[in-house]
């Protein structure tokens, strides 16, 4: 008899739950009533401090099964046509930011840039497109790794109006068209520039073709190129996401829209139009408040109505993005389990670990289902 | 100005934008946060002026149904749809279009289109449906409750009364194996008013909301459930009616694909997977049924009822959207919507989708067949054989 | 001739543009930026005395008056929302009695409103409501009027010196000739015929500086934003003025106002999460759905009241009518003044008694204009719905529609740029518009700039994390700290 999950939520680690699960042979169906949270998300995987992480992480797993599930997603986001570039061990990623600061990391979308150690880069602006600021982005630069940063500026493309986000211009580049413009115009602007130099653009590379885009470019312009994340909605989210919904939908995963009301101890969800789902386990990824698995009630009570649970006071907290279940051992002994970033009172903004907590979490939670 | 739950809960998140399939089409489309919370905010505050591409939204309610905090998205731009101006010439097309119930009492009109409809700004290109035979769908027998068998009542929708009787026919003959009595409701004609409420028309689409709940309740009452055919129908009776309207029905509502999955019993499942495997099924979960129950029932109905797995066309909506497909100016943005799913299909086939405008559009598009999945029930049941 | 006024709010700029409008040389010095004080902190009531009915005749008739003149010399930067009072079943009938029979007397218009009519403008207000007036009360939207004065002073050549703190007088035989400033330029003296201390809740302290003693009471007062426009009229509590008893609709927002807590210095405290959660509960009492209106931030903003007695441990007592102090007759030092008190409504009064009394003593023989003359619109504040949509750029801030083009005057400080655009005040409170406009205006500056607006926006956010308004919260610190990676700079 085929053991069925649950998967409640359809964020990262939603996502990420249902993949391992249906890999191992589990019936999986998602429930979610939203979009989670991938679009919000560039899709690389925070890693923020190594040592000292594991030290005090709330996720127990021994150094085997952490590389296990490294090679794992590497293996998951392959099958869905994103290529993941992992940190070589012991050694943090850092990827740039729109605000040209740096972020660590260990596992990065291969059209991300990413780096080891610091290097001289060439940042392109790209005039309409409103999180596109190079200049301070550059002087951040500059001043945070004591490296070059030249600026090159690209006009706004045919066709562009005030309205146009990332999204916009990312649909563009994914056309013919759009592409030879870019091709050309920045062709045009790299041509003074030292050869070699990595170039980094924001993050509008296609939502269909970048891996096509970037080898393109890489090979037309003589420059190693890649994406540095915008803000939410992120285009290199929306890739990730359309690509892994289209192949958990291919490999038999249910997508079942709802507003979840409550779970039970014995693993069945009710709806709030009356629906009832029962399974075998039911896996929470609902992430913390920002995903909508905790709320917030006027007096500061920090609830999971799902298992009606009190999570925490806002006086307590100093950051609402470090609210979740104290344990993956949520409710019913083990039929009910927490999975995601939020998780025992771990602080992913703070230590830049969320990436790895929701790894972790979903393989604590695939080695207890694969126990019973 | 009408008031919404959440209408002022968005958080900019954008989430909708990157959900929204005419955004990812037209380059002119402002998308559903510019146009759905953006603007009411504006019109809150007396500066609503209306934005020009208002009317390009599908009201697929996919952006809806990706918000993280439960913002109406797409009933606000139903809002402000309602408060865009419209050429009178627009104005009567839309008009007409959005009362399909007029159109199904009187399937052949669909013939005038071609002379009448193009200066009205009808779509010359986009296929009509082929009238079924006022015989079969005009003359719903008032059927009463059969004794000691449990009777559902199925919702009749404009399409399938005016251009699919066989999809009605056998929709009945599969419940009626699975051991219920069927009730066609209601007697006449009647819109449930999605059409006019994805066209901003809403009270337009109350007037014929209310008048079809008043139409449902006498038989209603006495039923197990009413059943859908389709889905843009079937989400309007259960979510709209109440949350805008105020129309309750005191009977549950499910979609046909849902009740089936709900009463079949496994040893019916099993010997429907010993038959010999037919044509390669591609399966399309409109968007409406998308957001209001999810594409997994309708890929588990399948994996249920067939030894060969089915493929999933990976359009989130094909553009036909009601009457959407049939207005000249957008024409284009169906088409590049639907035309999406030749990128699955890729051999013969056949498309199953649960609402027929859906399913003459997609059919036109791709050339495959494309049916309600209650009519590949039958066909499954009757290769089958007798009940056992 | 010519006169230093100390302090760009409300207060010091509507002394400017009377004493302007008279042909006087005004120079306006501002330690920090136009508005930053209180004139930029309160909830937008343009009062129509209503309020202050029973309990300050005198400020309500002044209210009044200035309401009606207000409408005509400011078009641009007042709406004639109309507002309602509204008795709940068990609010004092006598004070209701009172409150009627005072508008009478002092001649401020009411009228009584049936119960379906309020249904119909506020449906949700609570159906507990036993009697409703309405009353000409109004918006008075600050953020514009501050920059149509500063054009309007600016245009007749007076001038605004900002980030200049005045830190001193010279005098002659107890006349003021000039005074000390320090500012961008260092330290330098004005120098004058008179100067006007208008520094609203500091002005306590500039007075002490000039060894004078001035009985400022300072009260602050906790107000809420909510995200929309959910009521087009003001809504008043008929009853004695108190907590979380008046709604204002803003512009795209509506603000519920206020506490009153006496407080001996005249910044403006962080607000309290503890006192938002009391001014909800209070605000349900009107609007019994409050908790499910999404909500933005709360703000202090500190009133200037004036008590000649001394200080006092309750603020609502204290009138909120002005006084012009004339330091020459009061304290021997010719030349100098204090305007003290007062409301936003009543500006333009204040300036135009304050300039009368300063001509007097100068033996000037110049009439204030003030009342008849029309503030002009400033120029920059419809530019940009005229450009050609291509034109404007890049949308920068979706919330309040801030487009490239509106970025045109690089001089603007980040408030007056605040003020002129909303920019950041919208739902997002500056989560997604933030870097967008900063990374715009200086690349040096840009890092700094970053973290004091979100500093600014997270202490306003964080005291009402509730419902959506949580999620939103935990948006911006995931996009700040994880997206953006500002932590680590």
């Amino acid at each position: 008899m085929t053991v069925s999950v649950l998967v409640v939520g359809r964020g990262p680690a939603g996502l990420l739950s249902a993949s391992y699960l249906r890999q191992r042979g589990f019936d999986v169906t998602i429930l979610a009533d939203a979009d989670g949270t991938m679009s919000m998300w560039s899709g690389d995987f925070g890693f923020g401090r190594s040592a000292d992480a594991f030290e005090s992480f709330p996720v127990k797993l021994s150094q085997s099964s952490w590389v296990a599930a490294f090679q794992g997603l590497v293996d998951i986001f392959d099958s869905f046509g994103v290529p993941l570039r992992l940190a070589p061990p012991g050694v943090i990623l850092r990827t740039v930011t729109a605000t040209g600061n740096l972020r660590p990391t260990f596992a990065v979308p291969a059209w991300q840039y990413a780096s080891v150690d610091p290097e001289d880069l060439i940042i392109v602006g790209i005039a309409g497109l409103a999180d596109s600021i190079a200049d301070a982005q550059a002087v951040s630069y500059r001043n945070h790794v004591r490296r070059e940063a030249i600026v090159v500026k690209l006009t706004r493309p045919p066709g562009w109006d005030p309205g146009w986000g990332a999204i916009r211009f990312a649909s563009y580049l994914d056309t013919r068209a759009g592409l030879a413009w870019f091709t050309r115009e920045l062709g045009a602007q790299l041509r003074h520039a030292p050869r070699g130099v990595p170039v980094i653009v924001p993050q509008i590379l296609g939502l269909d073709t970048t891996v096509e885009i970037v080898a393109h470019l890489a090979g037309e312009l003589g420059h190693p190129i890649a994406e540095f994340p915008l803000l939410s909605p992120s285009v290199g989210g929306v890739r990730i996401r359309d690509r892994w919904e289209r192949s958990l939908r291919r490999l038999g995963v249910h997508f079942i829209t709802g507003r979840a009301q409550r779970v039970s101890p014995t693993a069945t969800a009710m709806t709030d139009d009356g629906r009832e789902f029962a399974a075998d386990y039911v896996l929470l990824a609902t992430g913390g408040v920002l995903g909508g698995g905790a709320s917030v009630t006027i007096d500061g009570a920090i609830i999971d109505d799902l298992v009606n649970r009190e999570l925490g006071k806002m006086d307590d907290v100093q950051s609402l993005d470090r609210v979740g279940h104290p344990d993956i051992d949520c409710i019913g002994g083990g039929r009910v389990l927490a999975v995601g970033r939020a998780l025992g009172g771990w602080n992913p903004n703070k230590d830049h670990n969320g990436g790895a907590m929701v790894l972790g979490s979903v393989h604590m939670a695939l080695s207890m289902i694969s126990e019973d | 100005m009408r008031r919404f739950d959440h209408e002022d809960s968005c958080i900019k998140c954008s989430i909708c934008v990157t959900a929204c399939p005419v955004y990812r089409v037209d380059q002119k489309f402002p998308g559903p946060k510019a146009l759905g919370p953006d603007w009411y905010r504006r019109l809150q505050a007396g500066q609503g002026d209306t934005m020009e591409h208002v009317g390009d939204c599908t009201f697929c309610q996919l952006c809806e149904e990706a918000c993280p905090v439960a913002v109406p998205i797409a009933h606000l731009i139903a809002e402000h749809k309602r408060h865009a101006p419209q050429s009178p010439r627009l104005m009567l097309r839309d008009y007409l279009l959005t009362h399909p119930q007029w159109l199904a009492k009187a399937p052949a009109l669909v013939k005038l289109p071609k002379v009448l409809g193009v200066p009205l700004g009808i779509s010359a290109k986009t296929r009509w449906p082929v009238p079924s035979p006022v015989d079969r769908t005009q003359r719903l027998h008032r059927v009463r409750p059969v004794k000691n068998v449990p009777s559902v009542g199925i919702f009749v929708d404009c399409f399938t009364r005016g251009f699919d009787a066989p999809t009605l026919a056998e929709a009945r003959e599969v419940l009626e194996r699975l051991g219920f009595a069927t009730v066609p409701l209601p007697a006449a004609s009647h819109c449930c008013g999605a059409a006019a409420y994805a066209s901003g028309l809403l009270d337009e689409a109350e007037h014929s909301a209310r008048a079809t709940w008043r139409a449902l309740g006498r038989g209603a009452a006495q039923l197990e459930a009413i059943v859908t055919l389709n889905a843009t129908c079937d989400d309007t009776l259960r979510s709209e009616w109440p949350r805008y309207f105020g129309l309750e029905l005191s009977t549950p509502v499910f979609s046909f694909v849902e009740f089936v999955l709900k009463h079949a019993s496994p040893s019916l499942f099993a010997s429907l997977r010993e038959c010999p495997a037919g044509e390669v099924i591609y399966t399309h979960a409109t968007c409406r049924s998308k957001t209001a129950r999810g594409e997994g029932s309708l890929l588990r109905l399948v994996e249920r009822s067939s030894e060969r797995p089915p493929r999933v066309l990976e359009i989130n909506c094909c553009g036909a959207a009601g009457s959407y497909a049939f207005k000249s100016e957008h024409t284009g943005v169906a088409r590049a919507l639907g035309s999406q799913a030749n990128q699955v299909i890729d051999g013969p086939g056949i498309i199953l989708t649960d609402s027929g405008t859906c399913a003459i559009h997609l059919e036109e598009l791709t050339g495959h067949r494309t049916l309600h999945p209650a009519r590949w029930m039958h066909a499954q049941l009757e290769l089958m054989g007798a009940p056992q | 001739m010519r006169v230093v006024v100390i302090g760009a709010g409300a207060t010091g700029l509507g002394v400017a543009w009377d004493l302007a409008l008279r042909g006087v040389d005004v120079v306006v010095v501002e330690a920090h930026e136009v508005g930053v004080g209180t004139s930029g902190r309160f909830h937008g009531l343009l009062h129509s005395g209503g309020r202050y009915l029973v309990t300050d005749p005198n400020a309500a008739q002044e209210c009044y008056r200035e309401n009606v003149l207000l409408r005509v010399i400011a078009p641009n930067a007042v709406v004639a929302t109309g507002g309602y009072f509204v008795k709940k079943y068990g609010d004092d009938d006598n004070f209701e009695r009172r409150w009627t029979h005072q508008a009478e007397a002092l001649g401020v218009p009411i009228r009584e409103v049936p119960p379906a009519e309020l249904r119909q403008a506020l449906p949700m207000l609570t159906p507990d409501i036993e009697r409703a007036y309405w009353v000409p009360d109004g918006v008075l939207e600050g953020f514009r009027m501050l920059t149509m004065l500063v054009a309007a002073i600016q245009a007749r050549g007076s001038r605004l010196l900002e980030r200049t703190r005045a830190v001193g007088i010279r005098t002659e035989s107890h006349r003021v000739t000039g005074v000390e400033v320090e500012g961008p330029d260092g330290h330098r003296t004005l120098d004058c015929d008179a100067v006007v201390n208008a520094a609203g809740p500091w002005a306590g302290l500039v007075a002490h500086d000039w060894g004078i003693d001035v009985k400022v009471q300072p009260s602050y007062g906790l107000m809420l934003i909510f995200a929309n426009r959910r009521m087009d009229q003001v809504v008043n509590r008929l009853k004695l003025p108190s907590d979380g008893d008046i709604f204002v609709p803003h512009q795209e927002v509506v603000i519920l106002g206020t506490t009153d807590v006496a407080q001996p210095c005249p910044d403006a405290p962080e607000p309290d999460r503890l006192e938002a959660i009391r001014l909800m509960s209070l605000g349900a009492e009107l609007v019994p759905d409050l908790g499910s209106w999404r909500v933005l931030r709360g703000f202090n903003g500190v009133r200037p009241l004036y008590e000649p007695s001394g200080l006092t441990d309750d603020s609502r007592t204290v009138s909120r009518d002005f006084a012009v102090l004339n330091h020459g007759d009061r304290d021997g030092l010719a030349g100098a003044f204090s305007v003290l008190g007062g409301k936003w409504t009543t500006f333009r009064l204040m300036g135009e008694v304050l300039g009368d009394k300063l001509a007097e003593s100068l033996d000037m023989r110049l009439p204030s204009r003030s009342a008849d003359t029309v503030i002009e619109a400033h120029r920059t504040t419809q530019a940009t719905s005229r450009r050609h949509p291509v034109d404007r750029g890049a949308l920068l801030c979706e919330c309040e529609g801030v487009y490239e083009s509106d970025l045109d005057n690089e001089t603007a400080s980040q408030t007056q740029m605040r003020f002129g655009t909303w920019f950041s005040m919208g739902p997002c409170q500056g989560t997604f518009c933030a870097h967008r406009v900063l990374g715009r205006r200086s690349a040096a500056q840009f890092a700094q700039e970053m973290a004091w607006l979100r500093h600014e926006r997270e202490h306003g956010l964080n005291v009402v994390g509730w419902g959506s308004n949580a999620r939103l919260i935990a948006l911006e610190q995931a996009t700040k700290a994880q997206t953006l990676a500002e932590d680590l700079s």
